[in-house]
C-alpha cells in the first residue's frame, strides 16, 4: 500500500467534520482510487450471484428429476399419490421447519450449515482460488465480515436458501404439468396398517387449501374409490383430473407459495438490514483508524518563550570545606518521615540538633540561629526520596552565608527510596542532588550518600570520618591519581616488551595502594609471590579476578581479557613491590607472557587476541586490564557483592568500543571515575 | 454551552507528574518528556481533549513550580505600603525583572494560569505535606483562579492520601481529586472531569461529553481486546500439521515448527493488544512474563508455566500432553455434533464427516496430525486476559514495562472457566486458521462460521478481560 496515499487519505479524512464512521468511509473510498477494490468485490460479487444463479438452475432441475421419478415412467402402473406427494415436498418441508427452529430458537446465529450458506462458501472458495492478486482475497474477507453481521447474513443465506427451494417448485410444478398433459396415469392410495377412513380425513383435510383456492378436488366418492387394489383400473377420467388437479395444488400452495412469501421476507428483512448497517467500530482495525482519524486528543506547540532565558544552567564550581573545631550542627531539611530520631548519636563527636526544616519558619528561625553559633561543621540532611529542586539550592545557600562553619551534606533514605527506583534511578537521583546542592555552593566531595535511618557499624565510620574531617582526602583521590599514571603509560608507547610496561603500570598503581593497606588486595586476587610454580599461580590468580567480575563483565571477550593480564600481573607485581627491579630484566618473563597470552586465547576464545604481543599492544586492552586493577585496589576491603555491583554499573554504562587515542583515553577515564564515584555513591546510600 | 474549550493549566511542584497527568489523559506515551527528574519540563506544551473530535478542554503542561518559599517571600516584599490585591501583586511579579531570572520557572506557569480558567494542581501523594506546598497553594490562590488538586501516586503503599486530603480541606480545596497517573483507574478519571464540570459549570455539557465519549471508547477498547485474543485463539486451535506415523526426527521437528508458529501468533496478539492501546511493544518486558528477543520467555508448554497461570496439570495424560504435543485422536473432533437445529446439525455433521475423511485419509496413508494442546490454549487465554486487564490499568505516563499480577487465584479463575465452545468447533476446522498455510496469512479468513465463533468467543473473553464489578 503506497504510504503518501495513505497519509493523503487519513488527513482528508480528518479534515471531515463528521462522527468516525463517515470519516472511515471517506479515507476508504479516497484510498479506492489507487487500490480499485471495489471492482474486485463487484467482481466477486458477480461470481456469487452466478453461483446462485448456478444453483437456481440445478434445483430446478432437481425439482423436475424428482418429479419424474416419483411419478414413474411405467404408465400402465397406477400411481401412489402419497408418494409422488412426499416425493415433490418432503424433504423441503422438513427444512422449513428446521430453517423456522433456527430462526426463532437461536436468533443470533447465522445457520451456516445451511443450504444458502454452502453456496456462499463454494463460491468463496472459488473466488479465493481464480484470483491471483491481492485485491479478490481482501474482497472476499470484505464480504464475508458484511455477511458475518448476524441480520445480514441470515437473511441473505436465507433467501438464498429459499430461492434455490422456489426453483426446485417450479421445476417441479412444470414437470408435473408436462407429465401430467402427457401421459396417462392412475392415482391411487394404499396402506398396509392404516386405517382406510384416516386416509379418507388426511385427504380432505389437505385438500380443503387447494378447495379453497378453486383447485378441483376429488370427492369423498372417489377417494374411496381410489383404494388399491379395489380402486377400479380404469378409473374415472373425472376422478384423475381431481387428483392431478389436487397434486399440482399442493405443489403451488404447500411448496411453491410459502417459498415464495419466505422468499420476499428475506428479502425485505435483508434489505431492512442493510440499510441499518454501520461500521462494527469495536473492531480493532477500525480503533486503530480512530487513533488516526478522530483521536481523542491532539497536542499543539507553542511558541517557546520569547523572554530569551537560557534554561541551561551551567554547573557552578564549588570548593571543598575544611572542617573546623566546634560542635557540629545537624539540621534534616524537608524530611519525608516525621519519625527519624535526631540528632544521630556519635561517640565523641559534640552534635548539635537544628531540627527539621519543613517551612519557611522553621528556614528563618535556623538562620537566624547560626549567625550567632560557633560551629565546626554544618550538615544538611537531604532525602533521597525528595526531588531536589531550586528551593533546595536557595536554602544551601542561604545557609551557607548565615554561617562561617562549612556547610556539608547528607543524601539520607536510600532505602526507602529504594523501593521506589532502581540502580539506576538512585544514581539518577544523587547525582540530581549534587547538582542542586552544588548550585547552593556544596562541593561534590562535601556531599554524603548514606542512609541515616538504617546506620550500620560500616557506615557509622563513614559517617564518622566524614563528620570529623579524618581522612577526607582520601575518598576517590587515589583513584583519580591511578588515572593520572595509567595516562601517563599510555602516552609513553612501549617500545620493548608492552607486557612489561604494563606490569610496570600495575607495580606502580599497587605502590600508590600500599600505604594503608598492604596485602589485601593480594588476598582479595589469590595472588602469591611464590615463584616456584607460576604457571600455576598465575592461574590461580586470574580465575580468581574472573571470579570477582559480575556475571555481565565475564562474558563479554574484552573484560575477560582485561580480568585476565590484571590477575596475572598480579602475581608479578606482588612479586617485585618490594624489590624494584626492572620488569623487563626479570628472568622469568618469558614464562609469563606465554602463560598469559595462552590464558587469554583460551578464554576469550577470540581471534583479535592471540598472542601476547597483540594483547597488550592494543591501548584499549592495556587501559582496560589498568583501571580495573585500580578500581579493585580502590575498592579492596568491601565486601565482595558490593565490588561486584560496583564494577558492574561503572563497567557496563562505560564505552564499549576501541579507545584509540590518549584523549579517547582520558574521557574514557573521566567518564569512568565518574561513574564509579556514583555507583560507589548508590551502593552506600544504602548500606 | 460556550462554543471555545475549557482551558485548564496543570501546575505543581517539581516532579510531581503534571507531564504525566497529561500523557495519561491523551493516551499518549509520546506526549512532553517524562522523568524521575526536577525540571524536565521547561516550556509550557499544550494537547486539547476531543468528545468525536470536537475540543472540550485544552490543557497546558507547565515547568514545575520549585521555590515557591521564597517567591512568597519575594511577593509579600513587594507588597511595601500599596493597597494592591493579590492578582494584581503577581501580575507585577510577571512584568518585573525577577519574573526573567530567578523565577523564570515559576514566573512561565504563573503566566499560562492566568490565561486560563482553572488549574489543575498535581500532588505527588507520596510527599509529606510541607512548607513548600502549602507556599504553592497560598501563590495559587492569590491567581484568583479555582484550583482542582489532583493526587497522583495514590496507588502506592506509601501515599499519605489522608493527610494530604486533610490539609487541601484546611486551605479550602474540599473537591480533590484522585488520579494515579501510573495505575490507570476509569472511575477515577471520571470523577476527575466531573469535579471540573462541578466547579465550571458552564462547560457542564462539553465535559459531559467527554465523559460519555470516553467511556465508550473504553468499552470499546475492551470488546477489541477481546477480539483481537479470539481470532488468535482460533488461529492457534484450528492450527494443525500432519506427520509420517513412523517418522519421528520428523515429528520432532514439526513439534519445533508447530510451537513456532503458536509463539509467533501469540507474539503477534501481544503487539496487537500493545498497540490497540497506544502502548509500545517494548511496555511490555515483565520479568514473570519476558519477552526476549521478541519472544516469550517463559516456555509456553512447560509445566512450570501451566502452573504459573494455574491451570491444572494434575494427570499423567495431562503432563504427557504438556511434554510434548497432544496428538488429537479422532474421538476429540466427537464433541461436536452439539447444535440443536436441523440445519445447523446437517451443517456440523457435513464439517465433521469432512474433517474426519481427511483424518481417515491421513491414517490410511500413515499420517498424523500434530495440535496445539488444549492446556496450551487454556494457558494462552489465561496469559492474554491477564495482559489485558493489566493494560487496561496502565497509565500512559508508566515508564516500567508491563508486570502481571502475581495473584495467581485471579488468573486461575479465569482460566478454570468451561473450555470455550468455539475452540473445540475450531479444532475441526483446520480452514479456519490463518497460520495454518504454509504461507500463512495476515488477515483472518473470512469463513461465516470463523467470524461467528470470533464473535461468540469475544463475547466470552469480554467478560473475562472486563473488571470484575
Amino acid at each position: 500500500m503506497p504510504g503518501a496515499d495513505d497519509a493523503a487519505a487519513n488527513q482528508e479524512a480528518r479534515a471531515l467534520d463528521g462522527p468516525l464512521e463517515s470519516r472511515i468511509v471517506q479515507r476508504a473510498h479516497r484510498l479506492d482510487e489507487t487500490l480499485n477494490l471495489s471492482a474486485a468485490i463487484s467482481s466477486t460479487r458477480s461470481t456469487l450471484r452466478w453461483m446462485v444463479a448456478i444453483g437456481v438452475v440445478l434445483f430446478a432441475l432437481l425439482g423436475a428429476a424428482a418429479v419424474r421419478t416419483t411419478l414413474g415412467l411405467a404408465d400402465r402402473e397406477p400411481v401412489n399419490f402419497y408418494l409422488v406427494l412426499g416425493g415433490a415436498l418432503g424433504v423441503q418441508t422438513i427444512l422449513v421447519a428446521a430453517w423456522l427452529l433456527v430462526i426463532l430458537v437461536r436468533p443470533g446465529s447465522l445457520s451456516g450449515g445451511s443450504l444458502g450458506g454452502w453456496t456462499l462458501t463454494v463460491g468463496q472458495r472459488l473466488v479465493r482460488r481464480w484470483s491471483s492478486d491481492q485485491g479478490g482475497a481482501a474482497a472476499v474477507s470484505a464480504i464475508g465480515r458484511v455477511l458475518s453481521r448476524p441480520a445480514i447474513g441470515r437473511w441473505t443465506l436465507s433467501a438464498i436458501t429459499h430461492a434455490l427451494w422456489l426453483s426446485f417448485n417450479v421445476g417441479a410444478l412444470i414437470a408435473l404439468v408436462y407429465l401430467l398433459s402427457a401421459r396417462h396415469y392412475t392415482f391411487v392410495w394404499e396402506t398396509t396398517i392404516l386405517d382406510d377412513e384416516a386416509y379418507v380425513t388426511l385427504t380432505e383435510a389437505i385438500a380443503a387449501l387447494p378447495r379453497a383456492a378453486t383447485f378441483d378436488v376429488p370427492t369423498e366418492a372417489q377417494i374411496r374409490s381410489s383404494r388399491w387394489p379395489a380402486a377400479d383400473a380404469s378409473q374415472a377420467q373425472a376422478a384423475r383430473g381431481a387428483w392431478s388437479s389436487l397434486l399440482l395444488g399442493c405443489v403451488v400452495l404447500y411448496g411453491l407459495g410459502p417459498r415464495l412469501l419466505l422468499l420476499g421476507l428475506s428479502l425485505s428483512m435483508r434489505r431492512s438490514a442493510l440499510a441499518r448497517y454501520r461500521l462494527d467500530l469495536d473492531r480493532p482495525e477500525y480503533q486503530r483508524l480512530r487513533t488516526l482519524l478522530s483521536p481523542v486528543a491532539q497536542t499543539h506547540v507553542l511558541p517557546p518563550d520569547a523572554d530569551g532565558v537560557s534554561d541551561e544552567e551551567a554547573v557552578p564550581t564549588t570548593e571543598h570545606q575544611h572542617r573546623r573545631n566546634g560542635p557540629i550542627a545537624l539540621l534534616a531539611f524537608e524530611p519525608a518521615a516525621v519519625e527519624t530520631p535526631w540528632p544521630v548519636g556519635i561517640d565523641d563527636v559534640e552534635m548539635r540538633n537544628l531540627g527539621a526544616i519543613e517551612t519557611r519558619d522553621d528556614q528563618r528561625r535556623v538562620l537566624a540561629d547560626l549567625q550567632t553559633a560557633e560551629l565546626g561543621a554544618v550538615i544538611m540532611v537531604c532525602d533521597l526520596t525528595a526531588t531536589p529542586d531550586r528551593g533546595a539550592s536557595a536554602f544551601a545557600r542561604e545557609l551557607s552565608a548565615a554561617s562561617s562553619a562549612p556547610l556539608l551534606a547528607i543524601l539520607s533514605g536510600g532505602q526507602r527510596f529504594r523501593q521506589r527506583a532502581d540502580q539506576d534511578g538512585i544514581e539518577q537521583r544523587i547525582e540530581d542532588w549534587r547538582l542542586a546542592l552544588a548550585h547552593g555552593g556544596v562541593a561534590a566531595q562535601d556531599v554524603l550518600a548514606l542512609d541515616l535511618d538504617h546506620l550500620t557499624a560500616d557506615s557509622k565510620k563513614r559517617l564518622r570520618t566524614f563528620l570529623t574531617g579524618d581522612g577526607e582526602h582520601e575518598a576517590g583521590r587515589k583513584l583519580e591519581e591511578a588515572c593520572e599514571l595509567i595516562l601517563g603509560s599510555l602516552e609513553r608507547q612501549p617500545d620493548g616488551d608492552a607486557l612489561a610496561t604494563q606490569a610496570e603500570l600495575h607495580r606502580d598503581i599497587a605502590r600508590l595502594y600500599s600505604a594503608d593497606q598492604k596485602t589485601r588486595w593480594r588476598d582479595m586476587l589469590n595472588v602469591s609471590a611464590d615463584q616456584s610454580d607460576l604457571s600455576r599461580s598465575i592461574r590461580r590468580s586470574v580465575d580468581r579476578t574472573l571470579h570477582i567480575l559480575p556475571r555481565r563483565l565475564r562474558i563479554n571477550p574484552r573484560w575477560i581479557a582485561a580480568g585476565t593480564i590484571t590477575g596475572a600481573l598480579g602475581c608479578v607485581t606482588a612479586a617485585t613491590l618490594l624489590s624494584p627491579v626492572a620488569i623487563s630484566a626479570l628472568p622469568i618473563w618469558s614464562i609469563i607472557g606465554g602463560a598469559v597470552g595462552g590464558l587469554v586465547t583460551n578464554l576469550s576464545g577470540s581471534a583479535e587476541h592471540e598472542g601476547d604481543a597483540a594483547l597488550a599492544a592494543g591501548l584499549s586492552d592495556r587501559l582496560r586490564s589498568a583501571v580495573l586493577f585500580a578500581t579493585l585496589l580502590e575498592l579492596q576491603g568491601r565486601d565482595e557483592t558490593t565490588i561486584s555491583r560496583v564494577l558492574d554499573r561503572t563497567a557496563n554504562g562505560a564505552e564499549n568500543g576501541d579507545v584509540e587515542t590518549i584523549d579517547a583515553a582520558r574521557r574514557w577515564l573521566d567518564d569512568w571515575r565518574h561513574r564509579f564515584d556514583l555507583a560507589l555513591a548508590s551502593c552506600e546510600a544504602m548500606s | 454551552m460556550s462554543a471555545a474549550p475549557l482551558r485548564i493549566a496543570v501546575v505543581g511542584h517539581t516532579n510531581t507528574g503534571k507531564t504525566s497527568l497529561l500523557r495519561t489523559l491523551l493516551r499518549d506515551v509520546d506526549f512532553g518528556e517524562v522523568s524521575n527528574r526536577p525540571a524536565v519540563t521547561r516550556v509550557v506544551e499544550g494537547a486539547t481533549l476531543l468528545a468525536d473530535g470536537a475540543p472540550v478542554l485544552e490543557l497546558f503542561d507547565t515547568p514545575g513550580l520549585e521555590d515557591s518559599i521564597h517567591l512568597l517571600d519575594h511577593l509579600e516584599s513587594t507588597r511595601g505600603d500599596q493597597r494592591r490585591d493579590n492578582v494584581e501583586l503577581v501580575q507585577a511579579f510577571l512584568e518585573g525583572d525577577a519574573a526573567s531570572r530567578t523565577f523564570a520557572q515559576e514566573a512561565k506557569a504563573l503566566r499560562q494560569l492566568l490565561q486560563c480558567d482553572a488549574a489543575l494542581y498535581v500532588i505527588d501523594a507520596r510527599d509529606r505535606v510541607l512548607g513548600k506546598h502549602r507556599d504553592e497553594l497560598t501563590i495559587l490562590a492569590w491567581c484568583a483562579r479555582p484550583v482542582v488538586p489532583v493526587l497522583n501516586f495514590t496507588a502506592a503503599d506509601d501515599a499519605r492520601t489522608g493527610e494530604w486530603r486533610e490539609h487541601l480541606a484546611r486551605v479550602g480545596l474540599h473537591a480533590a481529586a484522585e488520579f494515579d497517573t501510573v495505575v490507570y483507574d476509569e472511575d477515577h478519571e471520571r470523577r476527575l472531569f466531573e469535579t471540573l464540570a462541578t466547579l465550571l459549570h458552564g462547560h457542564r455539557t462539553a465535559i459531559d461529553r467527554l465523559v460519555a465519549d470516553r467511556t465508550q471508547q473504553r468499552r470499546r477498547l475492551e470488546r477489541g481486546s477481546a477480539s483481537l485474543i479470539a481470532d488468535m485463539l482460533l488461529d492457534v486451535a484450528a492450527h494443525v500439521r500432519t506427520v509420517r506415523s513412523n517418522d519421528e526426527t520428523g515429528r520432532q521437528s514439526a513439534e519445533a515448527r508447530l510451537r513456532d508458529a503458536v509463539r509467533a501468533r501469540e507474539q503477534r496478539c501481544v503487539d496487537g493488544l500493545l498497540q490497540l492501546h497506544g502502548f509500545r511493544p517494548e511496555d511490555c518486558a515483565a520479568i514473570d512474563l519476558p519477552i526476549e528477543n521478541g519472544q516469550w520467555g517463559i516456555d509456553l508448554f512447560s509445566p512450570q508455566s501451566l502452573r504459573r497461570f494455574g491451570v491444572r496439570a494434575g494427570s499423567a495424560a495431562a503432563a504427557g500432553a504438556v511434554a510434548g504435543l497432544a496428538i488429537d485422536v479422532m474421538s476429540a473432533g466427537l464433541t461436536l455434533g452439539t447444535a440443536t437445529a436441523a440445519g445447523a446439525a446437517v451443517g456440523a455433521l457435513y464439517g465433521a464427516a469432512r474433517s474426519h475423511a481427511q483424518k481417515l485419509i491421513d491414517k490410511a496413508r500413515g499420517l498424523t496430525e500434530l495440535r496445539c494442546p488444549d492446556l496450551a490454549l487454556r494457558l494462552l487465554i489465561a496469559r492474554q486476559v491477564e495482559l489485558t486487564r493489566a493494560i487496561m490499568h496502565r497509565g500512559h505516563a508508566a515508564q516500567a514495562p508491563v508486570r502481571l499480577a502475581k495473584n495467581r487465584d485471579e488468573a486461575s479463575a479465569s482460566s478454570d472457566t468451561s473450555f470455550p465452545r468455539e475452540l473445540r468447533t475450531a479444532r475441526l476446522n483446520p480452514a479456519w486458521s490463518a497460520i495454518n498455510a504454509d504461507r500463512p496469512q495476515r488477515v483472518a479468513p473470512a469463513d461465516p462460521g470463523r467470524i461467528e465463533a470470533a464473535e461468540g468467543l469475544a463475547r466470552h473473553l469480554v467478560a473475562l478481560v472486563r473488571d470484575p464489578v
